[in-house]
């Protein structure tokens, strides 16, 4: 039988039997409701934050001409709602009966209902004056090149004493990157956490012993990440999926412009740190023989992710340009979860993109080796624990079965 | 054939084996016999490459064992191991297609054996849903379901009621009849006379005893004589202690079992039962596989000792 073969059993296992359980199917579902949820909080949460436009009714009756259209231009900073009404009696009436906010008439008079918004009357004062601006020069007999410097004055600049340094990083950009880096955690920690218990289970219920009567360890290990990794692409597509589908069901989404690229590097991301990380958790798994162990023995992989998880969320995020979240972003066990949030909220060097990538392709190989072999020499020791140089020592002995 | 040829094994301090040599051939049952610690599961697990030699080789038709040879072998693990909460027809299709069977063969072969060993309602169940007995049908199932060419089954009926020991029993000869080598091992030594056609005991990690059974049995230095004679009238208690080198294994009211050189004139013996009372029965045999087993293991020890509690 082909040696591949033989690990595309064990995957194929590995995806049914999981895609059986009911934990699973949970997960899944509630990665659709996440990735839903998120659609329509980008695109329905803003509208309950945002203030309606303030609605002003205008009499026109004794206002110089053309003020309403002035209001409604938008030409004076906030967007106004303009109702034109004949009288000033009709103005009135629009704010006592709680459709408009202000009324502006003949007099002239700003009138509110029992609260005057100073933001508001500055504005309907200055569309006022300028609506009156016309009529008023014309009593002066002076043209309007001749008021110009009154009308328009020299523009005044605006400088700020201390600028900050470097680009400062937007909400909508902190945002995402938060979020990726709380996924990648998630995602890495998930699916770690299904490989580790796997190889575990498979000690503790001793099957191992019957399944290496026909399989090699490297054969098992390799299965198992490859169904699991094939299990978190289900998911993955399933989430992405629902965000299409949500995203083209609710019409207007207002997602975060820094999407996409963000996005593509987050799975890319993920699945070379998923990569990475599943082979060590198969190792950890392997050298002990009761589910109460897995925990502790995964404690220093699951430490290294919480580290980098702490890092990337505050400091990469807070100074991405620093030397600590450069370093993170490009060491390959911190990477996966540093290097996203890095993008979201910065331009990092193309070259530190790079060097990131690479440093993760290449360690993988590495990694899959030197866990493999620990693996190897430690999935059939019987003894509750197997220390780490055990495991190296009596791969020897199972690799040349 | 397979050979287990002059095998080591230290553990620290202990020695599991030490220069054990097996021949199992195909079409023949091996009982694997030996007490507690004795080696059996070291030697087992050594054909499937789960223990690292120090010495000696395990060679199958006179070569190195490869990984394809194993797929071809069968296992059955003293501790049990299968997924606890996979069905149990995927298990046995999965674990039949691991050994190289196509998918429609395994689905065959799984339904013709849930149904032989009548668990064919039990088919879509989980395994831990199954009482013991019932997983290790299906722990042997999984061992033979390709049809393998050697059957290595460390204790397949400790735990079973006699039921399940006949059928499984039945299904292992079988297996041999069409040609597998079998070698298994065991407690129940009654039950390893039955099945089996050639013996070989491990004591202290080395071979101390093997052949055809039948050839063991008449091998042996010893005969066994099991008798009643009823001495209430004569007064003859003590007739046997008169016999040359006779040893008593046992004795209980009238009956008495007794080790016996092997040269000794069985009518002579009838005569002397007979003077000292009223014959009910009378045996003499060539000892029992329970008695090698006693004689191998602990050669020194009176044989009273030995089978007034017979090994389980």
């Amino acid at each position: 039988m082909n040696a591949l073969r033989a690990a595309a059993l064990v995957a194929a296992r590995e995806v049914r039997e999981r895609a059986r359980a009911n934990t699973f199917r949970l997960s899944t579902a509630l990665i659709a409701l996440l990735a839903i949820g998120a659609v329509a909080a980008t695109t329905f949460l803003p509208d309950l934050f945002e203030d309606d436009p303030a609605r002003v009714a205008v009499a026109d009756a004794g206002t110089p001409e053309g003020l309403a259209a002035l209001l409604a231009g938008g030409s004076l900073g906030a967007e106004l709602r303009v109702t034109s009404v004949p009288a000033a009696e009709d103005a009135r009436q629009l704010v006592l009966d709680g459709a408009a906010d202000a009324a502006l008439f003949a007099g002239p008079t700003i009138a509110f209902r029992n609260e005057a918004d100073p933001t508001l009357e500055a504005q309907l004062t200055q569309a006022y004056r300028l609506a009156s601006l016309p009529a008023v020069l014309a009593e002066l007999d002076l043209t309007i090149e001749q008021a110009r410097p009154l009308v328009d004055p020299e523009p005044i600049d605006v400088t700020l004493l201390e600028p900050p340094t470097g680009e400062e990083a937007t909400d909508d950009e902190s945002g995402v990157a938060a979020a990726a880096v709380i996924l990648l955690l998630m995602s890495l920690t998930l699916y770690g956490s299904w490989i580790l218990n796997g190889v575990v289970e498979e000690k503790t219920s001793r099957v191992v012993e019957v399944l290496m009567g026909a399989l090699r360890p490297w054969q098992l290990l390799l299965g198992k990440v490859a169904g699991i990794l094939a299990l978190a692409i289900g998911q993955l597509a399933v989430g992405v999926g629902s965000a299409v589908a949500a995203i083209a069901a609710f019409g207007n989404a207002d997602l975060p412009s820094v999407g996409i690229e963000v996005a593509i590097a987050a799975v890319a991301y993920g699945l070379l740190g998923l990569l990475l990380y599943a082979f060590v958790f198969a190792a950890a798994g392997a050298t002990v023989s009761r589910q109460e162990d897995a925990q502790t023995v995964a404690m220093p992989i699951t430490f290294t992710l919480v580290a980098a998880y702490a890092i990337s969320l505050t400091v990469v995020i807070e100074d991405a340009d620093g030397i600590v979240a450069r370093v993170a972003s490009i060491l390959p066990l911190s990477s996966p979860l540093a290097m996203t949030p890095r993008l979201a909220v910065t331009d990092p060097p193309l070259w530190e993109v790079a060097l990131s990538l690479a440093l993760l392709v290449v360690s993988i190989p590495l990694v899959i080796r030197l866990a493999g072999r620990i693996y190897a020499g430690a999935i059939l020791q019987t003894g509750p624990r197997t220390g780490l140089l055990t495991a190296w020592r009596s791969a020897r002995e199972t690799l040349d079965r | 054939m397979l050979e287990l040829d002059g095998l080591a094994k230290r553990y620290g301090n202990v020695t599991a084996l030490d220069g054990c040599t097996v021949r199992v051939e195909p079409g023949r049952m091996l009982g694997f016999l030996g007490a507690n610690g004795s080696g059996k599961t070291t030697a087992m697990r050594s054909i499937f490459g789960l223990v690292h030699l120090d010495a000696g080789s395990v060679r199958w038709r006179s070569r190195d064992i490869t990984a394809e040879d194993r797929r071809r072998f069968g296992y059955m693990p003293e501790q049990r191991g299968l997924y606890p909460r996979m069905r149990v027809r995927d298990q046995v299709v999965y674990f039949a297609r691991l050994h190289g069977r196509s998918s429609a063969d395994s689905a065959a072969a799984a339904d013709r054996w849930l149904d032989r060993l009548g668990l064919a309602d039990r088919a879509g169940s989980r395994l831990e849903e199954l009482s013991h007995g019932n997983q290790q049908r299906v722990q042997l199932i999984v061992a033979l379901a390709h049809d393998a060419d050697l059957l290595v089954l460390d204790e397949p009926f400790s735990g079973l009621d006699p039921l399940g020991v006949a059928a499984l029993g039945e299904v292992v000869r079988e297996q041999a009849a069409r040609g597998a080598a079998v070698i298994f091992s065991s407690h129940q030594l009654d039950l390893v006379e039955d099945l089996c056609d050639d013996v070989a005991i491990i004591h202290h990690g080395r071979i101390v005893l093997d052949g055809p059974l039948a050839a063991v049995r008449s091998g042996s230095p010893y005969r066994y004589l099991h008798t009643s004679v009823d001495t209430t009238a004569t007064g003859h208690d003590n007739w046997h202690h008169a016999i040359e080198g006779a040893e008593l294994a046992w004795t209980k009211g009238p009956e008495v079992r007794l080790r016996i050189p092997a040269g000794t004139d069985p009518t002579a013996l009838l005569t002397a039962a007979q003077h000292a009372g009223d014959v009910a029965f009378f045996r003499f045999e060539p000892p029992l596989l329970s008695d090698l087993f006693m004689e191998a293991v602990n050669p020194t020890a009176p044989p009273a000792v030995a089978s007034a509690e017979p090994p389980r």
